[in-house]
């Protein structure tokens, strides 16, 4: 069979599908709690498939493959491994914020620093954050549909729109519904796909000899590729991990999780999950290398999944890895257009124009948001970004300097203070602005990432301020969540 | 190649730093939780 014709096919089963796996999610919204965190009921294996079926995209699935291609195993020291340590951070988070009634991350700041400004800044961070983040899902898809189906680039980013929307109009049930869908594929796709690829080589050792074979050995080695020198792996890592740690769209699923315990679970079960997952990708990208003797061959690390789909795999199964591809990149754009939706109606809109909004109403211009959002990113990514990889640790990065300090000195810090979250956020947000534009300047800051002086401003403004600005009221009033959650 | 000393056709060094960092940065989170649950449990009696 044409495998243009399977892939269509696959697609076309995969749309039917979704149709009917996420309408169940629309009934069950009702209210700003179950838009926003799935009425704190998500049960563990829920909780599992709706966190890695979020945490595992368009990034995970392409840029990671087409790094590890191109550039061999040095790509999962900066990308894979910062992640998985800002995982651990994130206990640190669950063990702490469920002691506070809330539905977003920005609300957090609210109730624990009784500050509207840093609840707004914060909802105004997410959403510029996660629209601009939400081009990499779009990009992603669009390459690995134009490609495949030989459709024009604007045309297939046009369909992902259709998707996202569609599964983000039912709030976190919705998505946290097909995210089970989307993660069980995203699995099989991986599956499959590495286990074509080591029966092709015959095995995993012939695979890494035929790759030093190749390469001379820079694929394999840590430390030979003069792209990556020791600040830059360092530096990258860091701005994936503390992206990762004080990122809304995991620490929200600590929210969903039905208890401490559930929250616990779901994020060491995940992260094991995924460090086989991430496993497969690494042979897809370093068995695909040697199976096109590739060292030769010049392939935007952006375009190498639709690669090997093509001409690596050139099987029906690639139909499967085809729609796992896609199913990673749904899985996450709709979960931060959840987000987006959620800060600007809950962290922004009910502060200005109506304090009290009914359960319609917010639901009503959450989805109005979805869809303005949604639009934006799509028009974004007309002109996408050169790598996604990058483009994605600068976002993170964003994350990583303004909500990290206030968030967990926030939790653990009782002298924390709004004018030190305030001070924290502000000048972490500068000295990325200043240094980004220096660092094209000169070789050296070029190596080091822009969160590296980021984050240490805006630890030493965190601490600074706030033991500047204590009063006797401080630290009475600190830490006094709503004991919601004992 | 003859330097090399090879582990699934890893070199040794990429074997044993990168996939002991792999490792352990996979089962830090278990570890940090099995660790916090002891200490809550512990505290609670």
């Amino acid at each position: 069979m044409n495998n243009i014709l399977v892939y269509m096919l696959s697609l076309t089963l995969y749309t039917l599908f979704l149709l009917f796996w996420g309408k169940n999610g629309f009934k069950k919204t009702n209210t700003i709690r179950d838009f926003c965190v799935a009425d704190n009921s998500l049960d563990i294996f829920t909780s599992i498939f709706t966190f890695t079926a979020t945490w595992f995209s368009a990034v995970s699935m392409q840029s990671v493959t087409g790094y590890v291609y191109t550039y061999g195993y040095i790509t999962i020291l900066y990308s894979v491994i910062g992640w998985f340590l800002g995982a651990s951070i994130l206990i640190f988070a669950a063990n702490r914020i469920r002691q506070y009634d809330i539905m977003t991350i920005p609300e957090f700041f609210k109730v624990r620093y009784d500050s509207n400004i840093l609840q707004i800044f914060g909802g105004v961070i997410i959403i510029a954050c996660y629209i601009f983040y939400m081009i990499i899902q779009i990009v992603g898809f669009g390459f690995i549909v134009s490609e495949l189906l030989d459709i024009h680039y604007n045309v297939a980013i046009f369909s992902i729109y259709l998707f996202i929307v569609y599964t983000s109009f039912g709030g976190l049930f919705s998505v946290s519904k097909t995210d089970i869908l989307n993660f069980t594929i995203v699995l099989l796709g991986l599956l499959v796909a590495a286990t074509m690829i080591i029966k092709d080589i015959g095995s995993i050792q012939t695979m890494h000899l035929m790759a030093f074979e190749i390469s001379d050995g820079s694929l394999l080695n840590l430390s030979s590729n003069p792209l990556f020198p020791p600040m830059t792996v360092f530096t990258l890592g860091l701005a994936w991990g503390l992206g990762t740690a004080a990122n809304p769209q995991y620490l929200t699923r600590i929210l969903s999780a039905r208890n401490k315990k559930t929250a616990f679970h779901m994020i060491s079960y995940s992260v094991i999950v995924m460090g086989v997952l991430y496993l497969f990708l690494m042979i897809l990208g370093i068995g695909s290398r040697v199976i096109a003797l590739g060292s030769d061959v010049i392939i935007p690390t952006n375009q190498v999944l639709p690669y090997i789909i093509k001409y690596i795999i050139d099987s029906p199964a690639g139909g499967l890895i085809f729609i796992s591809v896609i199913a990673s990149a749904i899985s996450t754009a709709n979960s931060q257009l959840i987000l987006i939706a959620s800060s600007f109606t809950h962290d922004i809109y009910s502060k200005f124009k109506r304090p009290h909004l009914s359960n319609d109403h917010f639901i009503y211009v959450a989805r109005i948001i979805i869809f303005i959002s949604a639009t934006m990113s799509l028009i974004l990514s007309i002109n996408p970004p050169e790598s996604l990889l990058l483009f994605g640790s600068y976002i993170w990065g964003i994350f990583a300097v303004t909500f990290l300090m206030p968030l967990y000195g926030g939790l653990y810090w009782q002298k924390a203070t709004s004018q030190g979250a305030l001070w924290s956020i502000l000048f972490g947000l500068l000295t990325m602005a200043i240094w980004y534009p220096l660092s094209q300047k000169s070789n050296f800051l070029y190596s080091v990432h822009p969160v590296f002086p980021g984050f240490i401003m805006a630890m030493v403004s965190f601490f600074v301020v706030s033991l500047k600005t204590q009063d006797k009221n401080t630290i009475s009033k600190a830490m006094n969540g709503d004991a919601y959650e004992a | 190649m003859n330097n090399y000393h090879f582990i699934i056709g890893l070199p040794a060094k990429t074997i044993f730093l990168g996939g002991g960092l792999y490792l352990l940065s996979m089962l830090l989170p278990t570890i940090l939780v099995t660790f916090l649950r002891k200490r809550e449990d512990q505290n609670n009696e």
